[in-house]
This record gives C-alpha cells, structure tokens and sequence, in this order.
C-alpha cells in the first residue's frame, strides 16, 4: 500500500515478475503505474507491504548497479551532447572501461552525428531514445520503463518499442513497462497485470488472459473488468 | 564516497552551466554596473566639489547702508565672491531678483547691522541658499555664512585680541593610537579610508554570495522541473555524492563568474577613493592595506570567502532541492537571503564592544558572517588566535549543510516538502489577492 498523507494511491499491489520477462502496466492515468514504478526503483518506500528487487529491498545502493528505471516524461540537460551524457553513465557505472557501454549506448540511441549536439536540440523522439539508451547500455538485469512511448508520434513510439523489444531479448534484461496504451502492451509484453485505482484487477501471462475472459484484446479486458469492480 | 562518480557528474554540472550565456549576466552586469554607479556617483561628487570650490556669485542686499555694511560688502569680494547688489522689496523679491542675477545665495544685512557690532551684540541677517537642481550634493551658500561670521568677529575683537587665537586657542595634536595592532595614526582621517576597506569585503561577499545563491538553486530547481532527478537519484550513487558534485561543478563556475565581479566591485571603489576629497594621502602612512594586514591575515579573509561563498552554495542547493521548479526557488531565494544581509549589515555597524564572547564566536563559526567580522577585526584590531578552529569550524557546518540536504534529497521527502512549500505559497498568494480586492 502507498499513502500520501490522506490519499491512498496503493490499495493492494501484489505481483511477480519471472527472469527474462517482460512485463506490462497497463491502465488508465491516475491508477497507479508511476507510483508502483517509483517504488520498485527505490524512490518511495511503500506504506506497507514488502517489496523486492533482485532478492533485496528497492534502491538499495548494491543493486541499482543491476536496476535501471526511466521515469515518464525524463528531461535531459540542455547544454550537454548526447554523447557526453552516455559517457557520463558509461564512466559512473565501468570507470575507465566504459567505452563498451558507450559504443552500445550510442547503438541504441542511434542518432548517428546528432549524438554530439547539444541535447537542448533534440527533438521529443530523439530525448527518448536517449533515455532509453542509457537505461539499456549499462545491460540492466531489470529495466523498468514507466511509459516509455509516452508524448512520443506513432513513428516515434514504434521506434522505441522496437529498441525495447530488441535489446531487452538480446540482453536478457528482464523488462516492466506501464503504459496506458492497451495496444502498447500487448505488443510488447509476455505478462501484464492490469491496474484500476490502485488495485491490480488481474494479472497473468496476455494470451491466457484474453481466451479464458473471451475477450480480443486487453482494450475490451479491461472494460469488462472495471465494468464488474465497478 | 564514489570519488569517481563525484567527477564525472561535476564535469557534467560544470559543462552544463557553463555553456549556458545566460548563467554569466548577472555575473556580467554588477560586474558593468559597479564602474557604472563609481563614475556616476564619483562624477556628481566632483560637480559638487567643483561648484563649492569655484567664485561663487552673491546677491547681497544692503538694507543697513551704514559704513561698516559696505566694508562687509567689499570684505566678500575681497573673500573671492563676484557680489551683485540687490535692493528693494520683501524677502521673496529680493530671492527672486537675486536668483535671477545668475547668484548662488542671497544675503541681506538688515538695518541694525552696524549698531549691533557697535554695542557689541549679535546681528541679525538672512542668507538664502538659491536651489536650481537637486538638493543632493547642492553647496550653494557654502562658505558665505563663514565668512559673515569671521567678518563680524574680526570686528568685535579688533584692538582686544587677535581674531586667530579665539578661532583656534588651543594647538591640539590629534592622533590615533589602534591598541591591537601597537600603530599610531598621526592622520585620524585615515581611518575613513580604512573603513572603506574593510566594508569593501563583506560588500564583495554579500553580491556575489547572493548570485551564487541564486544560481545553486536554480540548478538543482531545474533537476525537478527537468524531471532529471529522477534519473540521478537511482544512479548507483549516494544522494550525498549526487549533491556534492553538482556543488562542485557549480562552485567551479560561480568562481569564474565571481572573477568578473571582483574586477567590477575594485574597478568602482579605484573611481570613488579617487575623488580628491575622499580622503587625504600622507607620504609614508597613507592608505597602505600591508601596514593594517599582513598578507597571512589576507590569505585568511580568502579562505574565509570561499568557504562563505561555498555556504551560500549549499543553501541555494537546498533551496533547489525543495522547490518543484525554478519559479518557486527564484521566490525563496530572495527572502532567504537575508541570512547574509541582516548579519552583514549588523557587524558593519555594531561595535564589537556591544558583542559578548559568545556572541564573536558564533559569528566567526558562522560562514555567513565569518569573513565580514574577520575582515573588520583585520582592518581595526587584530584576526583571533582560533582563526584556524574557526575556518575548520565553518567548513564543517557547510558539509553538514550539504550532508543534511542529502539526507532531505529523496523523493518522498521532496514531494512532501514541495507540496507544503507550494501551497504556502498559493495561500499566501490568494491571501494578497483577496486583501487587494477588499
């Protein structure tokens, strides 16, 4: 459970991501997916409840080194290249032997000659990508990406689930997505749980759930979901 | 401590500050407009010294018509006043008339002037001071009521004794002799010049204290607004090292940015000490700061300053991390700095006589105030021999600043903080709203 001082955010969070997987947050804005995200990185602490990431508590220092999280809506600093900003991560996380994680970062992102531009030039599309770079580059056991799409045109967005997607397989990177996109999810996502007002209504692998609630997609599963808890 | 870390994320402060223009005009500006206010103020002053010094023209109105009126006439114009003769009317006309003669003042010696000094007793006339622009640095009149005065005592004493003696009877040698320091200043008026100097420090620290302020919360104002924090806050790093490299990557430029205004602020106290009345220059004991400090008291104001300006620092940071975006931090900037202005302005002008023991110790541990009581003791008595406990002393209290915003730099605390601090603000911004209306 989550509380901010009289409003409960969390009402009963309760799921668990398998190794490898990826996994979505799915529901609407206000249910909860930003702060359920928040403490699995470590910044809040839950009200009550036990929470824990790679067999330890959440934002404690010995596994952020394996945990990386993208939050919604992630500025960048305007007068620093993009190139400097991976290397910057590259040498907090390796030291001196970053230039592996650099050289990935910089595939990731993709930006070609605009990575030694300064940031402030960079389009929504181009600050997503590089943010997602620097979530991937330092080959995270979990990544956990709070709408990573979010803001982004349907090219933009295409192309960035495709990085996830991509390297998430390729790194072996246990991944969470929230999204309030349902296409999003099913597009990207082995399991999902889907999140209503700070409860989780149902949570399991995408295909068993739509055949055993007889429902096409996770749009029409959730609309009959909130229908009966509503 | 992630030392390498520390760097990395510091270069990245440094550089993200640093290529921003905008981050150097404040810097830029008092560093313009220092010089600015010194030719303005030393060029009105020198006007004013011009005007005084110069022939000034009189109106005089005679209305005694007696000998000795007109000796006092011929006295004036012997004294360097061009005197114009006016006649006729009352006090109005007669300040009209002069005031159109081009005249500065206007005198009149009113009948009875002469019978006065006969009989020994005071007379009566009236000097009108003539106002053609500012009352600021007006003169006009200067020295005419001066030498009415030694006119008619000369004329009191005549045949008694010698108008000099009364004027000065006694010779009084005075000197200052500054116990702390074992120096004797044979020229009292020095000391105007050796205030000056030590009132030169906490201005320096108080305007660049005050940018460097502004400019620490701001960054890490940004952080929030950016939504960069987030990112950084689960980097596999300390929170304490996250604040600790963005101080030092941001105290790198504010020294940069602190070189322009020193050259401003030295640039306009050249302009006002040269002003040739300031004060006088002896050969041998004039203004000579190396007589006053000796260079390992300077090399304790400087490690002083830094510090201080380190605090200041650590202060706007903390202001940063307690405001969502830049708006509220440029909002509690400005009441906040007052913890530099109202100590600042206490030491310049509470003797250290009125402070207790307790009380100088809690300003010289305090970096807000260390520099400026230290720079006073330099110039008037002498640094203390804790100097070194105090300097140590005040450095502690500026990490404990930045370990205790660390310790306040995660996000739930934030949060909190912020939402408290932006619905005073709110409250406070309905409450004036709602008394404009009433």
């Amino acid at each position: 459970m989550k509380d901010f001082g009289v409003f409960r955010a969390l009402h009963g969070v309760s799921f668990e991501v398998e190794e490898g997987e990826v996994f979505g947050l799915v529901g609407p804005n206000g249910a909860g997916k930003t702060t359920t995200f928040r403490i699995l990185a470590g910044l809040l602490p839950p009200t009550s409840g036990e929470v824990r990431v790679l067999g330890a508590s959440p934002g404690d220092l010995r596994i952020r080194r394996y945990v990386s999280y993208l939050p919604e809506d992630a500025g960048t600093y305007r007068n620093i290249t993009g190139y400097e900003f991976l290397e910057m991560i590259a040498k907090i996380y390796y030291g001196k032997d970053g230039e592996e994680a650099l050289e990935l970062g910089l595939k990731i992102a993709g930006l070609g000659s605009a990575a030694y531009e300064k940031m402030k030039t960079y389009s929504k599309g181009m600050k997503r990508r590089i943010q997602v770079a620097r979530a991937l580059m330092v080959k995270p056991r979990v990544a956990i990406l709070d709408e990573p799409t979010s803001g982004l045109d349907v090219l933009q967005a295409r192309e960035v689930r495709e990085i996830v997607r991509r390297y998430a397989r390729e790194l072996g990177t246990t991944v969470l997505i929230s999204s309030h996109n349902m296409g999003e999810i099913e597009a990207t996502c082995d399991t999902v749980a889907l999140i209503h007002r700070g409860r989780i209504i149902t949570r399991g692998r995408l295909a068993e759930l739509l055949s055993s609630y007889g429902a096409r997609n996770l749009e029409e599963l959730f609309i009959s979901l909130v229908g009966e808890v509503a | 401590m992630n030392l390498q870390a520390v760097k990395v994320l510091a270069l990245k402060e440094f550089r993200d500050l640093i290529r921003d223009p905008r981050i150097f005009i404040p810097f830029v500006l008092s560093a313009v407009i220092m010089p600015v206010i010194g030719i303005a103020i030393s060029t009105a002053m020198q006007a004013a010294i011009t005007q005084a010094v110069r022939v000034q023209t009189v109106a005089v109105a005679d209305l005694d018509r007696t000998t000795l009126s007109r000796e006092l006439v011929r006295w004036l114009s012997s004294k360097g006043f061009t005197v114009i003769e006016v006649s006729g009317g009352t006090l109005e006309e007669l300040s009209q008339r002069a005031a159109e003669s081009g005249a500065s003042a206007l005198l009149v010696i009113k009948p009875g002037f002469a019978e006065a000094l006969e009989q020994g007793r005071k007379p009566s006339l009236d000097l009108v001071q003539i106002l053609r622009d500012s009352p600021l640095f007006s003169l006009q009149g200067l020295g005419l009521a001066d030498s009415v005065r030694e006119f008619a005592a000369r004329k009191l004493l005549e045949g008694k004794v010698s108008y000099d003696l009364v004027r000065d009877p006694v010779a009084v040698n005075s000197t200052i002799y500054m116990a702390a320091k074992g120096l004797l200043l044979t020229r009292p008026e020095l000391l105007t010049g050796l205030s000056m100097a030590a009132m030169l420090i906490p201005l320096i620290l108080l305007s660049i204290a005050l940018v460097v302020m502004q400019m620490a919360a701001t960054s890490v104002a940004v952080e929030n607004e950016e939504r960069t924090l987030e990112t950084l806050l689960t980097l596999p790093i300390s929170s304490y090292d996250v604040l600790l490299s963005k101080l030092l990557g941001m105290f790198a430029v504010s020294m940069l940015g602190t070189a322009f205004q020193v050259v401003g602020m030295f640039a306009y106290f050249y302009l006002i000490l040269t002003v040739s009345f300031a004060f006088t220059r002896e050969p041998g004991q004039a203004l000579n700061i190396e007589l006053m400090a000796a260079p390992t008291d300077i090399t304790v104001i400087a490690l002083s300053l830094l510090i201080s300006l380190f605090f200041a620092a650590a202060v706007g940071m903390v202001i940063g991390v307690l405001s969502k975006d830049v708006r509220v931090a440029n909002t509690l900037v400005g009441p906040l700095s007052m913890l530099f202005y109202i100590p600042a302005l206490f030491i310049l002008f509470a003797p250290s006589s009125a402070l207790g023991k307790a009380a100088i110790a809690v300003l010289y541990t305090l970096p807000v105030t260390q520099p400026i009581v230290a720079a006073r003791d330099m110039i008037s008595a002498r640094l203390p021999s804790e100097m070194p406990v105090y300097l140590v002393a005040a450095l502690a209290l500026t990490i404990l600043i930045v370990y205790a915003a660390s310790k306040l730099f995660s996000l739930e605390t934030i949060a909190t903080l912020q939402y408290r601090i932006s619905s005073f603000i709110a409250r406070r911004g309905a409450l004036v709203a709602k008394s404009r209306k009433t």
